[in-house]
């Protein structure tokens, strides 16, 4: 009698797999997982220089007062923005003697503007303007120095530092 | 009358035997029966998961060898883990976003392979399915890593926030 009974009962059992069983199987055979990837780009403004440039020696005439002028265009700069309408700054970290001048000259990446040769001094001063996502290397630096009349001599060094910033 | 008496006595007798000595449906008088116990188990025939963060976080903060470079660096995880167990032949996982990639975006996923399954670096971008492994057969292997990449180009400048469900499926190839 009890045997009957669990027969019974597995007779259900396989007639409930039979008939809600087979869709089971039809859904399991498909299994599913889900990720959630949060994404974020920062603003990237990246800004190097390849070095120093070397010794800027002038010569002045004693009988004119007047220099030579002397050029370097051993260094190279690189950027990369990811952002719109940046420029590029210089500034000095001291002023320069009288009647002595120190240029630069940054070669625009593409789609951007140079503003030619600028004078330096510890005031800032836009070298490029009008970058926008954009990555260039091995862009040329020109540095000129010189002197005018009434120049004296000089030995020293001048830090100059450059900045990519927003423009106007 | 007596009779009639006598013959419900016996007729109770019978049916305290052969009745109520059956309690439950087993005779415990006469126990010609025998139980057994049968247990049975439906177990799932695929399964996928993952293990890991709820939410993976891919972030691009520079490029990609610095400063003059064309390129961000890509975001990158390998925080998930996954496994699988399947008790049939030629089945695969396939992958997809629920959206496509903004424009100058793009999202690389790779799984590691069991083995004799073969899996590569796929591209998500589109929000297309694409197979991520294939050759799965009657396995059961866990703690396989999960690589994803994000790149972005620099003209798709800053992006706050952007969320992505990415969506593995165990199916038969």
């Amino acid at each position: 009698m009890i045997i009957q009974m669990n027969l019974r009962q597995i007779v259900r059992i396989c007639a409930l797999f039979i008939f809600v069983g087979t869709p089971i199987l039809a859904t399991s055979a498909s299994s599913q997982v889900h990720v959630t990837l949060n994404m974020r780009v920062e603003s990237v403004n990246e800004l190097a220089v390849s070095g120093n440039p070397g010794n800027l020696v002038v010569f002045i005439n004693p009988a004119t007062g007047l220099s030579n002028e002397a050029v370097d265009v051993t260094t190279t700069y690189g950027i990369t923005t990811n952002e719109k309408n940046k420029k590029i700054t210089a500034v000095l970290d001291q002023p320069m003697p009288d009647n002595m001048f120190l240029s630069i000259e940054f070669s625009p990446p593409s789609g951007a503007s140079s503003l030619g040769r600028v004078l330096l001094s510890t005031v800032v001063r836009d070298l490029v303007i009008g970058l926008s996502y954009l990555g260039e290397n091995w862009r040329a630096i020109t540095y000129r120095f010189s002197s005018g009349k009434g120049a004296s001599s000089m030995n020293g060094s001048r830090n100059v530092t450059f900045t990519l910033i927003d423009g106007e | 009358m007596k009779k009639k008496r006598n013959a419900s006595i016996i007729l109770m007798i019978f049916f305290i035997i052969f009745g109520l000595g059956e309690v439950g449906g087993e005779s415990f008088l006469f126990p010609q029966s025998a139980t057994q116990n049968v247990n049975l188990l439906i177990d799932a025939a695929n399964v996928l998961y993952i293990h890991g963060p709820a939410a993976v976080d891919l972030t691009i903060l520079k490029s990609e060898g610095g400063a003059g470079s064309s390129r961000l660096l890509p975001a990158y995880s390998n925080t998930l883990r996954w496994g699988i167990k399947t008790l049939f032949d030629n089945m695969k996982i396939s992958a997809r976003l629920d959206s496509p990639m903004p424009v100058n975006s793009r999202l690389f996923i790779k799984m590691g392979a069991p083995a004799d399954a073969i899996a590569g670096r796929i591209s998500l971008s589109d929000g297309l399915e694409r197979d991520a492994v294939i050759g799965l057969a009657r396995i059961s292997v866990e703690d396989l890593p999960v690589e994803i990449w994000f790149y972005a180009d620099l003209i798709a400048g800053p992006v706050a926030s952007m969320t992505r469900t990415l969506t593995l499926t165990l199916s038969a190839q």
